[in-house]
């Protein structure tokens, strides 16, 4: 045969495993509302830029007559390409082919781009669209799972990994997204659970569609498992490669900075965003948008826990991570779920070299019967931990109210923050006047003639002392008073004086944070 | 804590933008989230009320109204997770309310029994 001919007999053979699980079945992917696996690699990654492994792959089982059964590529597709240049490594399964279905040689591939993603040290992206384990390989699919989950453990921290829900992904298969960074749902298309509406109907007696049960809203809105939702898959995409802009390569590198940008002061004008009374809410965004670059903030979980905003903007070009209690909702407190929420954003952004900017302004924990024993001390302990483990640069500003463990927990000193500012609005106290006044001056209040007017006054004598940052500026353990319009240009100084950080930390396999 | 101001609209029947959330003597004016609003509310337990403690199905009924048991006597079995569970009394008394019966399906945290 000559070379020619062996060319063609290749390009015979890569057209048909293209097609995965053939024109029908794509024609079904397609009813659903989906893109095909190809595709969506295809759409994610810069032009050209995907190469596969892989192709040729067949899965080895020979039980219920799987023998006979030729299952392109065995249901998944690996390879590597770029985001704005930057070299990812990706999977994506693909439902055309025995429903994406997971059984051993599936497994080994996905493990294979892992292993690659891992010594190249570059990010590494699963789109998820299967119907679970292929049962018809029994426990060969069990050990595919798990060792998966072995690897993204051991790449967590390492590399950055981001899991994509594109389809069903349930049962066993949804602690391989939970393990990540990063997840992605869209509107309609993710489903996740553990058990499904059949399990439930079974054992429960009760009906729930798959949507109400692990929709893309309930994962982004009720239980936080997602990070990001989209409206479509395009949409999705996009907010793929923003964030891949953000974040580094791998856990020794540092984001790649942009351009620097100012932010834009007319829309966010720093000074008239907070009002001067405590008890009024505002939008905590606006603050963020109005220091960092272009006024671009990128929010991860908005939808979830919104009494506490992270996310990564930049500052003079480099990527920063923000978080900011949330005066709008629910006067901003820390809650078993905010906490959460912002103690794993802190540990990612120390994990890859991200320095962090916190805006306090928070009038403590959320109490209630209902927190307490949902574990709210366990939980918030997880911010007290993240703050006090990390070593890149942190720097606190107190816009407002920093009362009792909330103010302690918001990357104080006492936690070595490296640079606490207060606005001249602050009141750094361990609690608020009303509280602290009916406590301290109890006798006084009740054996008053006209415990109303002591009270009162006693209010307002707690307030002149104590609500202010003055107190907390003469311990030292604010670094400066400032204007508002002097935040960004202090931001920026104290990144730049935070460029070259030592921070180290006694030797340790690692610490056991409260989770 | 409490949230005061349970009527969404004000005077003029508009939707009100902001709630009040009271937090260590001090009122703040703020959004609240669908999951705060649905919280589980604390409910003192009550010793005589038995509660189911796992979603499952009814196989057995030990105890009729108007009897008297001792703490520790089987109450029900009922089958969760394709195993079959015992359950006894947490006290002694006089049954006053049997609410299942053999077959049903019971979910966590129904009540089934009320023992004076």
């Amino acid at each position: 045969m000559s070379l020619k001919r062996k060319i063609l007999e290749l390009q015979k053979k890569r057209e048909k495993v293209l097609k995965g699980g053939g024109d029908k079945a794509i024609e079904k992917q397609v009813a659903m509302g989906k893109m095909t696996a190809r595709e969506r690699i295809v759409t994610l990654l810069d032009e050209n830029s995907f190469h596969e492994y892989d192709l040729f792959v067949e899965h080895e089982a020979r039980d219920f007559d799987m023998d006979k059964k030729v299952l392109h590529g065995d249901g998944v597709i690996i390879g590597t390409g770029t985001i704005y240049g930057a070299p990812i490594c990706v999977y994506a399964q693909d439902f055309t082919v025995a429903g994406g279905s997971l059984g051993l040689m599936h497994a080994r591939k996905i493990g294979k781009i892992m292993d690659h993603a891992m010594k190249m040290r570059v990010p590494l992206i699963g789109i998820n669209d299967s119907g679970g384990a292929r049962i018809q390989e029994g426990v060969n699919s069990l050990a595919g799972y798990g060792e998966i989950f072995y690897r993204n453990t051991v790449a967590s921290g390492v590399i950055p990994q981001i899991s994509v829900i594109l389809g069903p992904c349930a049962g066993g298969a949804v602690y391989s997204p939970a393990l990540t960074d990063f997840v992605f749902v869209v509107d309609k298309i993710s489903k996740m659970f553990i058990t499904g509406p059949g399990v439930i109907k079974t054992v429960l007696g009760e009906e729930i569609t798959m949507e109400e049960l692990g929709g893309a809203k309930v994962h982004s809105e009720q239980t936080g498992n997602a990070h990001f939702y989209a409206e479509s898959e395009v949409e999705c995409f996009n907010q793929i490669k923003k964030l891949v802009s953000f974040i580094p390569w791998n856990n020794n590198q540092k984001a790649k900075p942009m351009e620097p940008k100012e932010p834009r002061t007319d829309e966010y004008p720093i000074s008239e965003i907070v009002p001067g009374n405590p008890k009024e809410p505002y939008d905590i965004r606006d603050v963020i948008r109005a220091v960092n670059d272009d006024s671009d903030f990128f929010e991860i979980q908005e939808r979830w826990a919104k009494n506490v905003v992270i996310g990564f903007g930049r500052i003079n070009g480099d990527t920063v991570g923000f978080v900011g209690n949330q005066p709008l909702i629910l006067a901003g407190v820390l809650d078993v779920d905010s906490s959460d929420k912002a103690a794993r954003f802190i540990r990612f952004c120390n994990a890859f070299n991200i320095p962090l900017v916190t805006f306090v302004d928070l009038p403590g924990y959320l109490p209630g019967v209902d927190q307490e024993h949902a574990g709210v001390i366990r939980h918030g302990a997880k911010v007290l931990y993240a703050y006090s483990e990390a070593t890149v640069p942190k720097i606190t500003f107190i816009l407002r109210k920093a009362y009792g463990g909330g103010y302690i927990a918001m990357n104080s000193r006492h936690l070595n923050a490296d640079f606490v500012f207060a606005w001249p609005g602050a009141e750094i106290a361990v609690m608020g006047p009303e509280g602290a006044a009916n406590i301290i001056f109890r006798r006084e209040i009740q054996n008053a003639d006209d415990p109303e007017k002591v009270r009162k006054q006693k209010i307002k004598e707690y307030k002149q002392k104590f609500a202010n940052p003055y107190v907390a500026a003469a311990k030292g353990y604010v670094d400066s008073v400032i204007e508002p319009q002097e935040t960004r240009k202090l931001l920026t100084h104290a990144l730049e004086v935070s460029k070259n950080k030592v921070d180290k930390r006694p030797n340790k396999k690692h610490g056991i944070p409260p989770f | 804590m409490s949230d005061n101001n349970n009527n969404n609209e004000n005077q003029n029947g508009q939707k009100r933008r902001f709630r009040s959330l009271m937090i260590d003597g001090t009122r703040y004016r703020t959004k609240l989230t669908e999951k705060f609003k649905n919280r589980i509310k604390w409910d003192n337990p009550h010793k005589g009320k038995v509660y189911s403690e796992f979603p499952g199905t009814v196989v057995k009924v030990d105890v009729e109204e108007g009897e008297e048991i001792d703490k520790g006597d089987r109450l029900y079995i009922y089958d969760a997770m394709k195993m079959k569970n015992r359950s006894y009394s947490p006290v002694g008394g006089t049954i006053r309310e049997v609410r299942i019966q053999e077959n049903d399906i019971i979910r966590k945290g129904d009540l089934l029994f009320v023992i004076e």
